[in-house]
């Protein structure tokens, strides 16, 4: 073809056969062998651990209780796929930190944005949000649990007070970033400003911008569950405490890794495809975790 | 018909520290461009050519003095600039910088774009992402886009000082030949005597401070080559003129004198 002739040679560099040798080393070698095998070695450590003492539960007995809390009825009521122990609380809780998450980033981006844009709001929330960031998640979740008391308030309120100042200062270094010289071009060429905040102020700001809300999600999250534990009586957080208060470590153990799962999950399955997907033009990604991580 | 007046252009900038005092980029910049000519403008580094085309371009604002341009229909000419980087969007491709610019993005936009796609010598690529091109063929997509908004003027800001000389020596010779089939006003910011020789049929000498020194015409038939015996000619007579420029600002500002004096005297005792 005559245009592929002045491509350069690397982005059409012709596949190499290898050996079933090669090809197994090249496996062994890969991002994805260390990732499982490293997987494989907490399980295997925590297996060991869980065979020194009764007081930590190995991953199988941990693995039986998730399977026995998803057989439970909720609230002791009629058990079905959706309506048992295990969905229901989760449910609860992922539902109260999606809308906390949802407050967090109508609040944060454009907080942080105006941060960035006007030295005027720079100065005036500079000390507000240091204060947010300094005061620890469980003041918030003691102080929310004495305010609302139960329900779903408390959580969320929590929530989006925690998450919302460190969303606030990714974006604000994001929004400090914007390359002038592309906003220049811009400005001479007339381009209008709805079409420069889509095509150049968004797509500059979202490395900053996913990392302040893969931030902001696990804060929130974190939120959520602590003040299901101090003071709710639904949700993963209340029901880890549940089975804390009853000194069966399986259920505390088990409940501490849905809630672990959850965080991976959501930042594997949804944050690091959505980073993906921005930075294509990047040719990799260099999310934390990312299989696709730069190696230069 | 003027396309571009410049009128008295005084543009200052505020002091790095309080101490300091205000930074005078142009004091007094005077001229008018008519349609269909390839103008440069020439002068030392820092003498405010770049600031005077963010200025044309609306970047910046002057602090005194007027910069107006019209077009043929006696509206606000139509822009295109080409900076002295290319100034892509990283995160679009070729095909996507070039509509973003566009006032109306729709199939007759798409047309003219790949018209100068084809024209810059990128067909093939429009698909590809910036970081994907060399220097030179990114610097060629930011020609593309300034001409695939039809502009009634062209600013071009140092397009080449960036690039290898053998790239450079290439683009030059396509823009020649771009401007003698579109036949575009271009007003062409450089310190490069020879390319401005090459290129331009006037030259507008700038002083140190933003003064206007000289306004030249260059008669010379096109195609050029910087290795003419005719082009080295005129290179040298313009190099004359930069010499006497030298020669009068030491004679206005006697510490420059004092200083090369200093240093002379230093280099002949050791």
């Amino acid at each position: 073809m005559k245009t592929n002739a002045l491509v350069p040679p690397a982005l059409h560099a012709p596949e190499r056969k290898r050996s079933f040798g090669g090809e197994m080393a090249r496996l062994a070698l890969s991002d994805r062998a260390a990732r499982w095998t490293s997987r494989l070695l907490l399980v295997l450590v925590w297996q060991g651990a869980g065979s020194l003492s009764d007081r930590f539960p190995t991953p199988v007995e941990t693995a039986r209780f998730i399977l026995d809390e998803f057989n439970r009825g909720y609230a002791r009521g009629e058990w079905s796929p959706v309506n048992n122990e295990l969905v229901r609380n989760l449910a609860i809780s992922l539902e109260r930190a999606g809308i906390a998450m949802i407050f967090v980033i109508l609040i944060g981006v454009p907080v942080g944005f105006a941060m960035g844009r006007w030295w005027r709001v720079q100065a005036f929330l500079t000390d507000i949000v240091t204060v947010g960031l300094a005061l620890p998640a469980y003041i918030w979740a003691l102080l929310t649990v004495m305010w609302f008391g139960f329900g779903n308030r408390a959580p969320i309120f929590c929530a989006v007070v925690s998450a919302t100042p460190g969303l606030v200062v990714l974006v604000l270094q994001g929004s400090l970033a914007l390359p002038r010289q592309l906003r220049d071009m811009s400005d001479a060429y007339d381009v209008p400003l709805r079409t420069q905040l889509r095509q150049l102020v968004l797509p500059s700001m979202a490395g900053a911008l996913i990392a302040g809300i893969r931030l902001a999600i696990v804060a929130a999250w974190g939120c959520v569950i602590l003040v299901e534990w101090f003071g709710n009586n639904e949700g993963a957080g209340f029901r880890a405490r549940y089975w804390y208060l009853a000194t069966d470590y399986n259920g505390l153990m088990g409940w501490g890794l849905i809630v672990l799962v959850i965080v991976i999950t959501v930042d594997r399955g949804i944050i690091e495809r959505i980073d993906r997907r921005v930075h294509r033009w990047r040719g990799a990604v260099g999310g934390f975790g990312s299989s696709k991580a730069r190696r230069s | 018909m003027a396309i571009l007046k410049a009128r008295n252009v005084v543009k200052e900038f505020p002091p790095p520290t309080r101490h300091q005092p205000t930074v005078r980029a142009l004091d007094g910049l005077d001229f008018e461009i008519s349609g269909q000519t390839f103008v440069s403008m020439v002068g030392p580094s820092g003498c405010g050519k770049s600031t005077f085309l963010n200025i044309v371009s609306g970047i910046e604002e002057p602090t005194s003095g007027e910069v107006s341009t019209t077009n043929d229909e006696g509206r606000p000419a139509r822009l295109g600039y080409v900076f002295q980087d290319p100034r892509l969007l990283p995160w679009r491709t070729v095909l996507d910088n070039l509509l973003y610019v566009q006032p109306r993005k729709d199939d007759e936009a798409r047309a003219r774009i790949q018209r100068y796609v084809e024209l810059v010598g990128l067909q093939g690529f429009e698909e590809m992402y910036p970081a994907h091109l060399s220097g030179g063929m990114q610097q060629r997509a930011g020609i593309a886009r300034a001409l695939s908004v039809e502009p009634d003027l062209l600013l071009m800001d140092e397009p080449f000082s960036h690039l290898d000389a053998i790239t450079a020596r290439t683009l030059r010779e396509e823009l020649q030949s771009i401007w003698e089939a579109t036949k575009k006003t271009v007003l062409f910011v450089t310190h490069d005597v020879l390319e401005a020789v090459q290129l331009s049929n006037r030259i507008i000498i700038v002083a140190y401070g933003g003064r206007n020194f000289a306004d030249l015409s260059i008669d010379l038939p096109y195609p050029r080559h910087q290795t003419d015996p005719a082009v080295a000619t005129m290179q040298a007579q313009i190099l004359e003129v930069f010499e006497e420029m030298e020669r009068r600002r030491r004679e206005l500002d006697p510490r420059i004198t004092k200083v090369a004096e200093a240093a002379g005297g230093g280099a002949a005792a050791s």
